[in-house]
């Protein structure tokens, strides 16, 4: 069968001169745009109801948002030092620093289900009022990533032994550490939506 | 160790890290609830650009994924700005 010229071009510009290849830029920009829409759509649910958004609130203890906030930067932190690790050939310290950001994403995990746990006791669950619905959805969307995430650094973890001195296993962990401060970032905008405009 | 100090990604860290802390302590303690939601959200909208720009390195992605990219957190930012003001 005759390869597509076309195909051949596009294939051969991803082991360009910029981070990752052009599939993760296109992924995460679409998913930055959905997350978009959902703040859009809580915003629109506050002007409706905001008494039952900030009572709720009240109920939030923002300091689970801002230890998950510090986890998640000093994890990309790492992921970062990792990618940098992977440009000069070092594999010992990609597998280093690849092992704080995913301990650290581990811990994430176990913060927010210990804070679900307390809200689940507590009585609120995802269908006791709007601000809730919204509360678990949008953070519940967000650990799904997180734990995407934590198995792409996994993978990435574990070939790093055999592939780790590769251009292409950089080009892989520019991929996961591109998703991966794509979840911070959206954590940066969660924190301040959910937990501290409960403060005012 | 001083190496790590002294690299580009360990000093944004503690922007972002620094950002976070104040963002919460203004946040915690500010009467003015319009001054406290244009700070919290102008912080993040900050930090999400400190990420964008430093550790997911837009500035090396090609020009259409560098505008996008940076616009989407002013958007963003901007958005939950005005969404919250006459609350």
């Amino acid at each position: 069968m005759p390869e597509n010229p076309q195909i051949k071009h596009e294939h051969h510009s991803e082991n360009s001169d910029y981070p990752g290849t052009s599939g993760i830029w296109i992924f995460v920009f679409l998913d930055m745009v959905v997350f978009l829409l959902m703040f859009l759509t809580y915003l629109s649910e506050k002007h409706r109801v905001p008494e039952v958004f900030v009572s709720s609130q009240q109920y939030l203890n923002e300091f689970f948002g801002l230890a998950n906030t510090v986890i998640l930067l000093t994890s990309s932190w790492a992921m970062a030092q990792a990618v940098k690790a992977s440009r000069i050939k070092s594999v010992k310290q990609i597998k280093q620093y690849l092992i704080i950001a995913i301990a650290l994403g581990f811990l994430f995990c176990i913060n927010k289900v210990f804070e679900y746990g307390i809200k689940l006791d507590a009585g609120y669950s995802v269908t006791t009022n709007a601000f809730f619905s919204f509360y678990y959805v949008i953070t519940g969307i967000h650990f799904l990533h997180v734990i995407g995430g934590l198995c792409f650094m996994c993978v990435m973890y574990a070939k790093s032994t055999i592939a780790g001195s590769s251009a292409a296993y950089t080009k892989g962990l520019e991929n996961v550490g591109l998703f991966w401060h794509f979840v911070d970032v959206l954590w940066l905008f969660i924190f301040p939506l959910i937990y501290l405009t409960g403060l005012q | 160790m001083t190496s790590i100090m002294n690299d580009k990604i360990t000093k944004v860290w503690l922007v972002l890290i620094g950002a976070t802390l104040f963002s919460v302590f203004f946040a915690e303690n500010s009467t003015d609830s319009p001054a406290m939601i244009l700070v919290i959200f102008a912080l993040a909208m900050l930090k999400a650009h400190l990420v964008i720009v430093h550790y997911m390195e837009v500035n090396e992605a090609p020009l259409h994924w560098r505008r996008l990219y940076k616009i989407w957190a002013i958007v963003t930012g901007v958005m939950l700005m005005l969404g919250h003001w006459p609350i």
